[in-house]
């Protein structure tokens, strides 16, 4: 649903981790922000950002 | 409203000053989206970043209270560029020359200073208004709750008819009415100059027509009291009992301490409403009403569009329909009222009101009639003043010249204040905050405050501050926020609690009699 | 077709199959749900069709849970659609009503409305009148799916801002009972501020109609901002669909993917 409205899906990960292996989790977590620096920042804030920013442009 | 709400959706450019549309008229709202979809242009002014703003093409944040200034320097633009429809004007207006040479003498750099906008944005505003094959212009609130409101009004219409938006499909003057029947209680003469359907009580021919309809010798033929003039009346002396129906003046009216001082004073003072509200809670007599759901009769909306409300539910208690109260208490007086049933009502109503007269509830059935509908034949009127025929005859321009609020900021109470609503609750909140699910959406008042001003009285989000004015004081918590500009404040009003009414200025609009809700000047202090 | 349904009614009421029969009734000038209780009364009755078919619908069978809840020993009958039936399926597994106390009275949309809302089962089974229309394709998604993901993102960030807040989504959908509703959770979405949290209000009502929406489309009607809320669920629908195998209400008795333990198929 995150990709049909336009929000790149790797943003969102669930994944099954035992209390039992935090290896696995720290793993997990490392490999997740990887992937979101990568990305970059979230068009969504990009998108409400630049919305302010046209409006302080705009002759108001 | 001049042109009815569906259409709306066919306007190339929609004008919006002084109203919250999406929050406060949703389902106006829907049909602008609709506009918008189709490829119309939006244009939005108001103080305070609403969220139909967020649709604009353009939108403007002039000051509080500058609205003339705004749409004069729009009306200069429009006449030194010679967008104006001169034949519209030559052919249905007058008093044109007068107007044209207030206008002439505009200075659009003055203009830009006074409403803290740029020229350019100015421009722009008249160019997407005038150039638009057919324009409308949507108001609310924010146009009239000033001391200059009938003048912002009147720069509204001056607007329509300089560039011919009036008296076509999709054009024209379009005030969004609040209550759901708030224009059927003025048509119905609910207010101190007229008698139904805008017939003055000054004018002999028509009192004499509701005397011999009422079988009396004669009626008053003087302009009764407004609001603010009942209030200072009881407090001369002058009058000595109130009868408050379905309104909550403590919460809804500016100064509210100063209300609460009068409705105290009043030596009879009778509350008809469906809850108990603060106002109720200070009357002598309480006179429960029913809602909606527990009576019938018609409602009138904002496109002057009639309506059947049908009894759903038996009224809960003691209580009844408003005119059964009004029959038996004038009964009791001794002026017999011999009313069986709300279409009985409504048939007097026709017979003595010209726009009224072709209106029966058997034409009622499904979606109702637009008013004027004068005879039985008559469709209804969709949009007034078709090919420029208006009611008085000629559009009668006036020059409207800037006239500032009636409380400035000062060293002493430096923050401009503007109050208005917000989506979860409705006017004084005697019944949406009644409602667990709204109340709960938004239980308490905030005060919207521009970063730098928090940061200068050293306030962050969700702390409480001591708001004061001139009249009063109250403690509420900020929400900080670019929606409003520096140097601006806004508050909603729903909220007893925080009664931001207490802080509001009772000055008001010499003709209107409507107080300036809108517009006072405030500190912030931290607690 | 009318003339059928109402001698079916008719019949079901004299028998005394069923307490009352819930429809749809014609009254000053406007459409409303209305409950019959003898077979002299249908005169007034309408399938909703105005000046189309299907423009005046209401959620009946939200009415016929309030009606159960009030009558548990009663049994009635309701005027269903293709996907009002889907939904009485949905209420049947998720123990909203009991199976045993419904009868359904169906009729078919025509092929016209069938296209209009791209309905997957445009008829329903207990099919009294009308005859089984075709099912048609899911047009308007797969055009979303074709545009690139900046073009998908702005269409929905615009639509999503015009919320107002008003729950008329929720509180129209037949398949809404829940008595804690999580869009009124404050946890997963803010209060007190418009635009509501974008997309979290929307997606998060999406999720949880995922295994419950029978694309009746009220929502979308509903909607005074317009917000093309139907398209967004078609979606969820179609995941359901691709992923598990399932569209609610499509088949009766069949359980919903998202309460079952293990593995997917």
């Amino acid at each position: 649903m995150l990709d049909f409205t336009g929000i790149e899906k790797e943003r969102l990960r669930a994944r099954w981790v035992s209390s039992a292996e935090a290896p696995e989790f720290v793993e997990e977590v490392n490999a997740f922000i990887d992937t979101l620096k990568e990305l970059g920042p979230s068009p969504l804030k990009a998108a409400v950002e630049a919305k302010k920013e046209e409006q302080k442009e705009a002759p108001a | 409203m001049t042109n009815g709400v569906a259409e709306l959706e066919n306007t190339d450019t929609i004008f919006i000053i002084g109203s919250n549309t999406a929050t406060a008229h949703p389902l106006v709202a829907t049909r602008i989206f609709r506009a918008l979809e189709k490829g119309a242009k939006l244009v939005v002014a108001d103080p305070r970043k609403n969220q139909i703003a967020e649709f604009a093409d353009l939108y403007l944040q002039h000051k509080p209270g500058s609205d003339v200034t705004l749409l004069n320097g729009m009306m200069k633009v429009i006449l030194d560029q010679g967008l104006q429809d001169q034949a519209f004007i030559d052919a249905n207006t007058e008093e044109f020359d007068g107007f044209k040479a207030l206008i002439d003498g505009v200075d659009l750099d003055a203009c830009a200073a006074a409403t803290g906008l740029t020229v350019d944005g100015i421009e722009q505003a008249a160019a997407l208004y005038a150039k638009a094959g057919t324009a409308s212009i949507v108001y609310c609130m924010g146009i009239t709750q000033h001391t200059n409101g009938v003048d912002n009004v009147k720069s509204l219409a001056n607007l329509s008819m300089v560039t011919g938006n009036i008296g076509r499909e999709s054009t024209g003057v379009n005030p969004l009415r609040g209550q759901n029947n708030v224009q059927g209680a003025c048509d119905m003469g609910g207010l101190p100059n007229v008698l139904t359907g805008y017939q003055p009580v000054t004018l002999g021919a028509a009192s004499k027509k509701f005397a011999d309809a009422w079988g009396v010798d004669e009626l008053p033929t003087q302009i009764g009291l407004t609001i603010p003039e009942m209030l200072s009346g009881i407090e001369e002396e002058k009058v000595h009992a109130l009868w408050v129906m379905g309104e909550n003046p403590v919460v809804s009216d500016p100064d509210a301490d100063h209300v609460v001082k009068a409705l105290e004073k009043v030596d009879l003072l009778i509350v008809q409403d469906i809850f108990l509200t603060p106002t109720a809670r200070l009357a002598d007599v309480v006179l429960p009403g029913c809602s909606f759901a527990e009576k019938d009769g018609t409602f009138v909306n904002t496109e002057r569009r009639i309506t059947r409300v049908r009894k759903a539910v038996e009224p809960v208690g003691e209580s009844k329909a408003d005119w059964e109260i009004i029959r038996d208490v004038s009964n009791a007086f001794g002026f017999e009222m011999a009313y069986d049933s709300p279409e009985e009502i409504f048939t007097e109503i026709a017979e003595l009101t010209p726009s009224y007269g072709g209106v029966s509830y058997g034409r009622l059935e499904g979606d109702g009639i637009q008013w004027p509908c004068p005879t039985p034949e008559h469709p209804g009127t969709p949009f007034l003043h078709k090919d420029g025929r208006f009611t008085r005859g000629k559009g009668l321009f006036h020059a409207i010249e800037y006239k500032g609020p009636a409380e400035v900021v000062d060293a002493e109470y430096p923050l401009w204040m503007t109050t208005g609503r917000v989506y979860a609750h409705y006017h004084t909140g005697t019944m949406t905050r009644n409602s667990v699910a709204l109340d709960r959406e938004i239980p308490e008042g905030f005060l919207e405050i521009h970063p730098e001003d928090a940061a200068a009285i050293g306030v962050c989000d969700g702390h409480r501050v001591r708001l004061a004015s001139r009249r009063g004081e109250i403690e509420t918590r900020v929400s900080i926020t670019e929606r409003v500009e520096k140097g601006v404040v806004f508050m909603p009003f729903h909220f007893e609690e925080a009664n931001v009414n207490k802080l509001t200025n009772p000055s008001f609009d010499p003709i209107a009699k409507i107080p300036e809700l809108k517009v006072c000047a405030v500190a912030v202090e931290k607690i | 077709m009318i003339e059928t349904i109402k001698q079916h009614v008719a019949g079901l009421l004299t028998e005394k199959k069923i307490a009352g029969f819930l429809g749809l009734i014609e009254k000053n000038g406007h459409v409303a749900p209305h409950l019959f209780k003898d077979g002299e009364s249908l005169a007034g009755f309408t399938l909703g069709d105005r000046k189309t078919a299907g423009d005046a619908r209401y959620p009946l069978n939200k009415t016929l849970v309030t009606l159960s809840r009030a009558y548990p020993e009663e049994t009635f009958g309701v005027l269903v659609r293709g996907c009002d039936e889907r939904g009485l399926y949905g209420l049947f597994r998720l123990n909203q009503l009991t199976e045993d106390r419904v009868i359904p009275v169906g009729f078919s949309c025509p092929a016209e409305l069938s296209e209009a809302c791209e309905c997957r089962k445009p008829y329903p089974d207990s099919l009294v009148a009308g005859e089984k229309t075709e099912s048609s394709q899911l047009k308007k998604v797969a055009e979303m799916d074709g545009k690139d993901l900046a073009r998908r993102f702005d269409f929905w960030t615009a639509q999503f801002v015009k919320c107002v807040k008003c729950y008329g989504c929720r509180d129209v959908c037949p398949m809404c009972f829940c008595k804690e509703c999580s869009l009124e959770c404050e946890d997963l979405v803010a209060k007190g501020d418009l635009p509501v949290e974008v997309p979290v209000f929307h997606l998060t009502r999406a999720m949880h109609m995922a295994d419950r929406c029978v694309d009746c489309g009220l929502c979308d009607e509903a909607c005074p901002s317009d917000i093309p809320l139907r398209l967004l669920y078609k979606k969820t629908a179609q995941i359901m669909d691709t992923d598990y195998g399932f569209t609610s209400g499509l088949n009766k008795n069949e359980r919903s993917p998202l309460s079952q333990m293990g593995p997917a198929k």
